[in-house]
């Protein structure tokens, strides 16, 4: 979870990711950021996104996230 | 030609009112349902004592009753105003002061002063059975819209757009894309700027249907949409295109049969792009327009059919004409060697700057208006830009446009974005400075990325400063506002 939390504070230093719960669907990170995440989340955990995950109950909040990764290692 | 282009909804209301006019995530809207609804929020305008030539704001919400109020707004004569969804308070108090609004139409709760209702307590309520609605007789020349920039170049100006500006616009993008009759087009771009709304105009006026959504981070909404709808174009910005693109990992080219065009706006398209969505779409046209607010889509280029054309924009659309002029407003014969500044005339060119006559006299004169575009018109009449004059940077007098450098500067993997901008030299008049944003700031090795840059771009191209920042400042629309790191 630190590591993730890392990469996407340095992808998005601009974002307050702590306590968010709404990233994607309050537009808190736009598409081109996000585009930015999945790919360096696939990098730094070698596991590859597909598009039917892409929706936000994965990618509202960091813990939504993690728990996407850990179902795709 | 139609007079408005609530017009010529009215038109496909009675001819086929079964067709398919807008589809939204609520639901599809025949064209007999839109006009239906539009005479129904006229009258709820009229109820309120409003008039022709009054200013009603309505917040974006990417959906049918957005383009309901527009239409409603063209059918009684008074003057359209979008806001963009969630514009913060001050921008939204900015617009509707400087129109003296008489009704706002929202989602989001804004303090303000004016008469406000809430676009779902709107079409929830107001009376279905529609009173005799006084329909204004509609002119070409009635002011239909005024649209705010997002101030790119400076202070937001309102640009007054009329019916006889709409239906051009509409027709530019109907001939120059050879819509079909069947078209059904997905618009993900925000309908509150101009080249969204104008490519619903677009299809109205060609008697089609729009497929709207919010952005095109809901890949799988998205493709769904596409695949139900069997839609026909895109309708994308270059940020959007390459988010389509990553986001769906190649699904993009199963549609290569079913997609006809696409038409790409709102800012400059790479090369890398171009030649992506050519590799992907290989039998679709594919167009990048030439354009602004205030003289929307002059100039058409199918940059599948034609390629390698680096700087070409194509040729004029259908009520568009150009021409080159030196810094005085002089006309010269243009070519490569010989670049001017380009000019438009035509009928789709706005009406004026909102209460902004000196800003309106400094663009536009003799029926021209007049760009900060450097470029040329080759032997053939295709177009050639190679910037904006105050972009491009002159070194030594060879001029260059920021994207060359900017192109090759985001092909390092440690670069996330960037931009380039001209800064006074002593020497050479202007360097070519270069703004990265760096995958890990802390690390970034500023000597090996300019060995870098060495190796793929000429010596009169390198950057001679680079700056690490923690974001490119953009618009809504992904331009990158120079002018902010110019000052910097």
């Amino acid at each position: 979870m630190e590591k993730l939390m890392e990469l996407l504070k340095n992808c998005c230093p601009e974002i307050q990711f702590e306590g968010e719960e709404r990233l994607i669907t309050d537009n808190v990170i736009d598409s081109v950021d996000l585009v930015g995440v999945i790919s360096d989340i696939e990098d730094a955990f070698g596991i590859s996104i597909s598009m039917e995950e892409v929706v936000p109950e994965n990618f509202d909040s960091v813990d939504a996230m993690w728990s996407m990764i850990q179902r795709l290692l | 030609m139609f007079q408005s282009i609530v017009d010529a909804v009215e038109h496909y209301a009675h001819s086929v009112p079964d067709k398919p006019c807008v589809i939204d995530e609520k639901g599809e809207y025949s064209y007999g349902d839109i006009w239906k609804q539009v005479k129904r929020i006229a009258s709820y305008y009229q109820s309120k004592e409003l008039k022709k030539g009054n200013c009603i704001a309505v917040e974006c919400t990417q959906d049918s009753r957005f383009l309901i109020c527009d239409l409603a707004c063209q059918l009684t004569g008074m003057i359209f105003v979008p806001i963009e969804h969630r514009a913060v308070q001050e921008r939204c108090s900015e617009i509707l002061h400087s129109v003296d609004a008489r009704l706002l139409i929202c989602e989001t709760d804004y303090e303000t002063t004016v008469r406000k209702r809430k676009i779902g307590d709107l079409f929830e309520s107001a009376p279905q059975e529609i009173a005799s609605c006084d329909v204004q007789e509609r002119s070409p020349n009635d002011v239909a819209e005024i649209l705010y920039t997002t101030g790119t170049t400076g202070k937001p100006k309102g640009i007054v757009i009329t019916n006889r500006n709409n239906v051009s616009v509409a027709e530019n993008i109907m001939f120059g894309t050879e819509m079909k009759k069947e078209n059904v087009e997905l618009i993900p771009l925000p309908l509150s700027h101009s080249h969204g709304l104008r490519t619903c105009y677009a299809n109205f006026i060609n008697g089609s249907t729009v497929v709207l959504v919010e952005g095109v981070m809901r890949i799988k909404d998205v493709f769904d949409l596409m695949e139900r709808y069997k839609v026909t174009a895109l309708d994308l910005s270059p940020s959007a295109a390459k988010v389509l693109l990553k986001l769906s990992k190649g699904k993009l080219k199963d549609y290569r049969e079913q997609i006809d065009f696409v038409e790409i706006g709102t800012a400059m398209l790479g090369e890398e792009l171009k030649n992506e969505l050519c590799d992907t779409l290989e039998k679709s046209r594919l167009y990048n327009f030439y354009g602004s607010t205030e003289a929307g889509r002059a100039c058409i280029l199918d940059f599948n059919k034609e390629r390698g054309m680096a700087g070409c924009i194509g040729r004029p659309t259908r009520h568009a004409k150009f021409v080159v002029t030196d810094q005085d407003r002089n006309m010269i014969s243009s070519s490569k060697e010989n670049m001017g500044l380009l000019a438009i005339a035509g009928d789709m060119t706005m009406k004026e700057y909102w209460k902004d006559e000196k800003t309106t006299e400094q663009v536009m004169s003799d029926g021209l208006l007049y760009t900060n575009d450097l470029g040329y018109i080759d032997v053939d009449g295709k177009v050639y830009v190679l910037g904006r004059v105050d972009d491009v940077i002159n070194y030594k007098g060879i001029k260059i446009a920021p994207e060359e450098i900017e192109v090759c500067a985001l092909r390092h993997k440690d670069i996330l974005d960037c931009a380039c901008v001209p800064v006074p030299d002593k020497m050479c008049g202007q360097v070519p400075k270069l703004f990265v944003v760096a995958r890990d700031r802390e690390n970034f090795d500023t000597k090996k990325y300019v060995e870098f840059l060495t190796a793929v771009l000429d010596s009169n191209r390198v950057p001679k400063k680079i700056e690490v920042v923690d974001a490119i400042p953009r618009t809504m629309n992904g331009k990158i506002q120079r002018k902010k790191l110019m000052e910097k």
